[in-house]
């Protein structure tokens, strides 16, 4: 970073200081209320007229322009009945973060308001926004007034997300929920819905009036027998809503129970709506009259003209061939670990430990070199050690590669701004330096810089880079459309991983086709992984989403890392290992066919 | 007039309200470009203008001595040929134009004024006058507010919306009523709230928009209500079901319905003014 020291970036750290609308005044009291006429009631607040008195026991008169001012601003800042105040309020802040809402999010959010009463299932496809769609609900109660304590149910992996989106983009500072002692503690609280069902949490909960409450993947209350169905209809709430895009996996009856969590009764009793609505549990008897009743509460877009068309992702391959040195360490390496090795100990974890090299091998010598290094040091017989010893020396040695000088040629070629990925610290710091010897203007990003620095080196990336190479915690939560050139270095095993890289520029708001750039060593362990991911299960051409759902639901015994493991750490001979990842891949195929059979809300809900 | 009809707004309410208010304040402020607001503000300033605590180590170190706010009139959510970062858009619900009114409030929410009398005489008497401003919410769904004067006659207890629209719009000044001129206080400031309240909730009942509003509100209310009592009696002849509670399930709902569509009204008072009004310009007025 010396390089960037004279450059001066102004990030600004708080952004606006938000302000509580009087109306969640906590303390505010109010009178008991008063019929006016037929059903009608008055509630009068008996604090404010004690809040302006008590200033005047202290002789606090404010000065006559004061006065004007003030009411005048009493004017100003009714609330209309027409129009969402969100939007207005958040402009200027939206402008300077780069958010943009689209017309179908804005839409929605009216809609949950003006027609549905605060309660809703918003069931967008995945990509269109549903958070910003309840950011914007929850934003416009809470500058109505109308909602003070709001909580946030949402699965663990997403509560640090929907923090930083509710505070970036909503100005909305909310809580994480931790000890049982935070339930009270904040206005607006993200919590685990898998905590808070839980002893003592629960108890805690069904105590606390919520104003509102936002369930994220919300199909993980459909079964009206499950503990988490139970527990979500028994809190208190004024205003709901239901996040999930698919209200429907496998059965109607699962639609039917997420009605009725926030409606009771919109849809009848159940052997009402079967009688009504249902041929079998996965055909509709009269799809227009069901979505008649579904209009009221459920709101689905789907990607279109009218919504959003993602720019189109263009995938490029790169099956390089390693120099001769590189080719020679790979080798090395490889009958190091072998399975007949062994001086190197337990045969499976020399095998697991061959993988894990082969895969650091790829992306550089360095990343290999840690892991050796590592080994030597916890090495308790002295051949094995020097043998780590002189492997990790050749890693060390290994200054040049095919890949860095494709990325090289790349750059050059491409005059644009690149993020590079890649899953190693160490070959990220290589990366850097190498560049830096090319005069490329590279910097790093990784997932231990605080996220204030992290927005500092994007907006340094976003004026003054020319390449950022990230690692894969590093790009999480960040986003990057102002490029639209990713490289995957070396590639994670976990598709997801890689879904989530290229999502860091391929999302809404890149104006710019999207161009992805593969890197892959010819006859090393990469080409099978390539072999799966692209010629096996086409990740590259599947639509956003569908891989997520595939991943989570497929019924393997372990996780796909793990089963990926096994089949390289088992298999000796490549014909071998492509038999067994075919296999893998038919089972992926096979769910995903699966998961195409099943009823979707698009059958009835366009 | 309605005391719910919406109020429009001339389109440079916004913009003379923020000069205003920044003059005010003390600021520095210029007009670099036709459209654009440039305001500068001592530390003290800002932190009155966003409710930041002062004198904070915190504050001190996160605000600089003099902060440039660039403040621009037009729509940001109309497409603008050129993009400035730095302008902040203060029109209608703007959040920085809702910081503006909340600091105008909490500065300028209590005051003693005069009427400036028309012609200096030392045998004129004033009338001491409570001015209430309220903040009526309409409360179903969604929460609408409108403001309302009401002006209480401290010697005789009379309530008038209009006189105290009348008397916003005279001239007032600061200086202090001798004691000898001033006809003398008859009622509790709490005692001119009451009735100030009763004149709004007599002013709602004859109001036609407020019936408008509420037969549509409680039209829904029943309906939902109607839907949540006729589930739960089906439910009932359906037969029981030995793992929930229909009982207590009914009365939840019951419940969120009352929270979420009962139409009800708050009445709020969010500024207070005592007056003093030369009796000549009252009989005027009235």
């Amino acid at each position: 970073m010396e390089a960037f020291s004279d450059i001066t970036i102004t990030v600004p750290l708080l952004g606006f200081t938000d302000f509580k609308p009087t109306p969640m005044a906590p303390h505010e009291t109010w009178s008991s209320p008063e019929i006016l006429a037929d059903q009608l009631a008055v509630e009068i607040s008996q604090s404010s007229p004690t809040n302006l008195l008590a200033r005047k026991r202290q002789h606090k008169y404010a000065r006559h322009p004061w006065t004007m001012l003030a009411w005048k601003a009493l004017e100003l800042e009714c609330l209309p009945e027409d129009t969402l105040i969100a939007p207005h309020y958040l402009a200027s802040h939206w402008r300077k973060v780069g958010v943009v809402p689209y017309p179908h999010q804005l839409r929605a959010a009216e809609r949950v308001i003006t027609e549905m009463g605060g309660r809703a299932i918003l069931a967008d496809e995945v990509g269109l926004g549903k958070t910003i769609e309840a950011g914007l609900i929850l934003k416009e109660y809470i500058l109505r007034g109308q909602v003070r304590k709001a909580l946030i149910l949402c699965p663990a992996a997403l509560m640090w997300q929907w923090y930083q989106e509710l505070k970036d983009k909503f100005l909305i500072s909310a809580g994480i929920q931790r000890s049982e002692y935070d339930w009270e503690r904040s206005d607006v609280l993200i919590a685990s819905l898998d905590t808070a069902k839980r002893p003592p949490h629960a108890e805690i909960l069904r105590s606390i009036p919520y104003d509102m409450i936002i369930l994220d993947e919300a199909h993980r209350v459909k079964n009206e027998r499950t503990h988490n169905y139970r527990f979500f209809r028994s809190l208190t709430k004024t205003f709901s809503l239901l996040l999930t895009a698919t209200p429907i996996q496998n059965d109607l009856r699962e639609l039917y129970n997420l009605v009725q969590l926030i409606a009771p009764g919109m849809l009848g009793t159940y052997r009402q709506f079967r009688r009504t609505h249902m041929e079998d549990r996965r055909t509709v008897r009269h799809p227009e009259a069901l979505r008649s009743q579904l209009e009221r509460i459920i709101i689905r877009n789907r990607r279109g003209p009218e919504t959003v068309e993602l720019v189109p992702r263009h995938v490029h391959f790169f099956h390089l061939d390693p120099l001769p040195a590189e080719a020679a360490f790979y080798q090395n390496l490889s009958q190091s670990f072998s399975r007949g090795n062994r001086e190197l100990g337990d045969p499976i974890q020399v095998a697991l430990t061959r993988i894990l090299l082969l895969r650091e091998a790829c992306s550089s010598g360095k990343a290999c070199a840690v892991t050796l290094h590592r080994l030597a040091q916890r090495s308790t017989h002295d051949d094995a050690a020097n043998q780590y010893t002189a492997l990790m020396t050749q890693a060390l040695a290994l200054e040049e590669q095919a890949k860095l000088h494709t990325l090289l040629d790349l750059i050059r070629k491409l005059g644009e701004q690149v993020i590079v990925f890649t899953e190693y610290r160490a070959t990220q710091q290589w990366l850097l330096s190498k560049l830096q010897q090319y005069n490329i203007v590279a910097m790093g990003f990784s997932g231990d810089l605080s996220s204030s620095r992290k927005e500092w080196t994007k907006e340094l990336f976003r004026r003054h880079g020319q390449v950022l190479v990230s690692t894969e915690s590093g790009g999480e939560g960040l986003n990057f459309q102002f490029c639209c050139h990713v490289v995957n270095y070396d590639l994670p095993w976990n598709p997801m991983k890689l879904e989530q890289r290229i999502g860091r520029i391929h999302r809404l708001g890149q104006t710019r086709p999207v161009h992805v750039y593969n890197f892959t060593l010819r006859g090393t362990i990469e080409e099978h992984i390539m072999y799966l991911l692209q010629d096996k299960i086409r990740l590259f051409e599947m639509a956003v989403g569908e891989l997520d759902d595939i991943l989570t639901g497929m019924p393997l015994k372990r996780s796909w890392e793990e089963a990926l493991a096994q089949i390289l750490a088992e298999a000796d001979d490549p014909s071998e290992i492509r038999r067994k990842l075919d296999d893998l891949a038919a089972a992926f195929e096979a769910y995903r066919e699966e998961l195409r059979s099943r009823p979707t809300i698009d059958q009835f809900l366009s | 007039m309605s005391l719910l009809t919406q109020s429009t707004h001339p389109p440079d309410a916004t913009t003379e309200f923020a000069l205003a208010y920044l003059k005010a304040l003390g600021a520095r402020v210029e007009h670099p470009e036709p459209g654009i607001i440039r305001a500068e503000l001592s530390r003290d300033q800002v932190c009155e203008l966003e409710n930041r605590p002062l004198g904070t180590w915190y504050t001190m170190q996160s605000i600089p001595d003099w902060t440039t706010l660039y403040l621009g009139i037009q729509d940001p959510t109309q497409p603008v040929d050129r993009q400035d970062d730095r302008i902040e858009h203060i029109g209608l619900h703007a959040l920085r134009l809702r910081q503006m009114l909340a600091s105008a409030w909490r500065i300028g929410h209590l005051s003693r004024l005069r009427i400036v009398p028309r012609h200096t005489e030392k045998s004129e008497f004033y009338r001491p006058i409570a001015l209430f401003g309220f903040e009526i919410g309409r409360c179903c769904s969604l929460r609408v507010t409108r403001s309302c004067p009401m002006a209480v006659d401290l010697v005789d207890g009379s309530a008038s919306r209009t006189l105290a629209e009348a008397l916003l719009t005279l001239p007032l000044d600061e200086q202090r009523v001798p004691r000898s001129q001033r006809r003398r206080r008859e009622l509790r400031y709490q005692h001119a709230f009451d009735i100030a309240c009763e004149a709004i909730k007599q002013a709602l009942v004859e109001d036609p928009a407020l019936w408008r509003w509420y037969h549509q509100a409680i039209d829904r209310f029943y309906t939902e209500l109607d839907q949540v009592n006729q589930y739960f009696a089906t439910r009932a002849a359906e037969g029981p079901n030995k793992d929930e509670n229909l009982e207590q399930l009914q009365k939840q709902a019951i419940a969120e319905v009352y929270r979420r569509f009962q139409p009800r009204i708050q009445l709020r008072a969010r500024l207070g003014l005592l007056l003093y009004c030369p009796e000549t310009e009252l009989r005027r007025i009235e």
